[in-house]
């Protein structure tokens, strides 16, 4: 399966917001000058974030044929927050957009709709393994023969809220910061008509410890790379878990500097078809044991 | 290489009952599972009619961890993964995928959050009930209660959300990624889907009618349903061959159904592609149709185009409500049980616009062949296609 276009929007500012008595510090992303004014009225911000990096990812490439796998690990936080205020007070009052926007899957069903996106579709939330749910099940789609291409993505946002709520249990064992942000792949079959950027080749998922996850990787896809690459939330027992990779399979290791953005997978996938090194794997682990890895190769 | 897939176990909760066989019972019977709202008020608004689960079993034997914290869907989801199990006769899942569909997930606990941060300001909520908004939690709880350590996902596309689960398991199995996999869903009345349904005035006020010419909304329901998948060969007796899985996006509207039907025709011609299997040899389809008059009017529409030749069609959404995330498992589950027991399910007195062969009263019949049809919000539909067993 080759990837032929990427496209992200990565976090750049630095905002505080106030969790448990101090000061947080979150990983904003500034609005796209893709976005079109009235896009940015109508969508959520996971949705907006996600439709800038596909919009990328896609380029001029006709989307006949095409399909969408959407990761998310919070969905819109924002919009479930409007739909519930004041809902326990007067519920005929709650707002049917806001209804709508809360819907797990309204961000892959929006882009579908603005990109006429006719392919398969699905979203898949499994916290930090979102994004990587999504890919496994385009490159199947792909596999099949169901799709021509898969557009995968990855989105999510951060608000003070779901920071404070994530920080509330997390601050107290180590430090981490949340960030937000979309990546995106357009993934099509060998024979595509646009040139490859790389292969994504040795999808593996499963669970168990990090042994598990280096053993798997060294069955499936052999061990041998340039590069390692995770995404990266600052604390020790991911740094950790990273440092032992890169002993047991002998290669350097680099994190993405995105904060801790549930679907931070889809900013991995991009940095490692952007990166200079020939041969990347990318992996993501959950706090359940649930892991993913694949290797991005360039040609 | 490419592996037969079979289900060899079926785990039911539902508003018709707390497991398999009260529920297959209930729906030969054609009894309704429908009776105002309990479970929560919804201020301002009259208590509509739901399908609302009553006491569902709590086994003993699950790890206190898969438990701590849970949500209510999270622990109709455990009771009904446990009875599929023990239904397909299996004594270790190690290495099993665990593949759930989620849409409202434990958003019920989730609420009692917002509501402490609302009256009393987030830093004085409780944390762990907003774990209920994570639609992932319901699988990693499955997993964790059942010990299966093979690949877990949980996709959320609202009402297709459970049949893109089955859909995907399908994919593990038949490619010998994994040999056996629990796949389906869970999904939990809350007031978010209450409160949001009514608001978009496509609730019925007596009971859902699906495709008849009166209809006059869904019917709100919730139901954990999970189906275990295995190659085949390995089972004593399946319920059925899961043979195909097809999906498409309408790209159309966030919640009008394309009057065309489009997508679930293309939904389920991919499907029908999948199985290799042409589509007279379908005999019987457990059609999504909810009662809204613009799904029903679209999918008759896809059904007539697709399968000219007539088959059999009921919505057992007149029996157990609209599901949401459990409905594309549940549909499925009922899809096989008929292609096993050779009886196909009734939907109830329905006077049908066109000529649908609408199934009123069970019908006992012996079809080689089935389609489950989900469709969604957002135009995502998704069919599965199902074949009698060996």
């Amino acid at each position: 399966m080759i990837v032929t276009g990427v496209g992200a929007v990565a976090p750049t500012a630095l905002e505080e917001v106030r969790a448990d008595g101090r000061m947080l510090a979150v990983k904003r992303a500034a609005t796209p000058a893709t976005i079109g004014a009235r896009e940015a009225r109508r969508l959520t911000r996971p949705s907006l974030l996600a439709l800038a990096a596909c919009k990328e990812a896609l380029g001029d490439a006709p989307s006949e044929g095409l399909g969408i796998a959407l990761g998310s690990g919070f969905g819109a936080c924002e919009a479930t927050r409007l739909a519930l205020e004041g809902l326990f007070e007067r519920a005929d009052l709650v707002s049917p957009s806001h209804f709508v926007a809360s819907v797990r899957h309204e961000a892959a069903s929006s882009i579908a709709r603005m990109l006429s996106l006719r392919g398969p579709a699905v979203a898949a939330s499994a916290r930090r393994l979102s994004f990587e749910q999504a890919l496994g099940w385009a490159l199947r789609q792909i596999g099949r023969g169901r799709a021509r291409g898969m557009l995968v993505a990855g989105t999510d946002e951060v608000t003070p809220l779901l920071a404070r709520s994530l920080a509330r249990s997390r601050l107290r064992r180590e430090p981490i910061a949340f960030g937000e942000g979309a990546g995106a792949l357009l993934l099509e079959s060998e024979g595509a008509s646009r040139p490859a950027l790389a292969r994504i080749e040795g999808f593996l998922e499963g669970a168990g410890s990090i042994d598990d996850l280096i053993a798997a990787v060294r069955r499936r896809l052999g061990g041998r790379f340039d590069l390692i690459l995770t995404d990266e939330e600052g604390s020790d027992r991911r740094r950790a878990d990273a440092l032992r990779m890169g002993e047991e399979l002998a290669c350097p290791t680099r994190a993405t500097d995105s904060g801790y953005v549930a679907s931070g997978g889809s900013l991995v996938a991009v940095a490692a078809v952007r990166a200079p090194e020939k041969r990347v794997l990318c992996y993501a682990r959950e706090v359940d044991g649930a892991f993913a890895a694949y290797s991005v190769t360039k040609p | 290489m490419s592996h037969d897939v079979v289900v060899t176990g079926i785990g039911l909760v539902t508003a018709l009952g707390a497991d398999r066989e009260t529920t297959w019972a209930s729906i030969l019977a054609g009894r309704r599972g429908f009776a105002p709202l309990r479970l929560f008020d919804l201020p301002g608004r009259e208590a509509p009619v739901v399908a609302e689960v009553g006491s569902f079993p709590r086994k003993k034997g699950v790890p206190k961890r898969a438990l701590r914290a849970s949500s209510r869907t999270d622990r109709m989801t455990i009771a009904a993964a446990l009875e599929a199990v023990a239904d397909a006769g299996l004594s270790s899942l190690a290495g099993a995928a665990c593949v759930l569909g989620a849409s409202s997930a434990g958003m019920l606990e989730g609420e009692e959050y917002f509501r402490h941060a609302f009256e009393e300001g987030h830093d004085h909520a409780r944390r762990e009930l907003l774990g209920g908004i994570e639609a992932a939690s319901t699988a990693s709880r499955v997993a964790l209660a059942l010990g299966a350590t093979g690949p877990r996902a949980t996709f959320t596309t609202a009402c297709s959300s459970s049949a893109h689960a089955l859909g995907h398991a399908l994919d593990l199995v038949r490619s010998g990624e994994v040999e056996v996999a629990l796949a389906g869903g869970g999904d939990g009345l809350c007031r978010l889907a209450a409160a949001g349904f009514l608001a978009l005035e496509n609730v019925s006020r007596a009971g859902c009618r699906p495709f008849d010419k009166d209809r006059d909304g869904m019917t709100l329901g919730e139901a954990a349903a999970v189906l275990v998948l295995e190659r085949a060969g390995r089972a004593r007796r399946p319920y059925a061959r899961l043979l195909g899985y097809g999906s498409a996006c309408e790209a159309f509207h966030a919640t009008a159904t394309d009057p065309t039907g489009r997508g679930a025709e293309d939904a389920i011609r991919a499907a029908l592609t999948d199985a290799a299997l042409d589509s007279r040899a379908v005999g019987y389809v457990n059609a999504h149709a909810p009662g809204t008059r613009d799904n029903d009017g679209a999918e008759s529409a896809a059904l007539a185009r697709v399968f000219a030749h007539g088959p059999a069609v009921s919505s057992t959404k007149a029996l157990h409500g609209h599901t949401l995330g459990a409905a594309g498992a549940l549909e499925a589950a009922v899809t096989c049980l008929a292609l096993r027991e050779g009886w196909l399910p009734g939907q109830g007195k329905t006077h049908a616009e066109g000529a649908i062969d609408v199934v009123e009263a069970a019908r006992d019949k012996r079809v080689e062949h089935a389609v489950s049809l989900s469709l969604a919000f957002g135009g995502n539909d998704v069919a599965l296609v199902f074949g009698a067993a060996p």
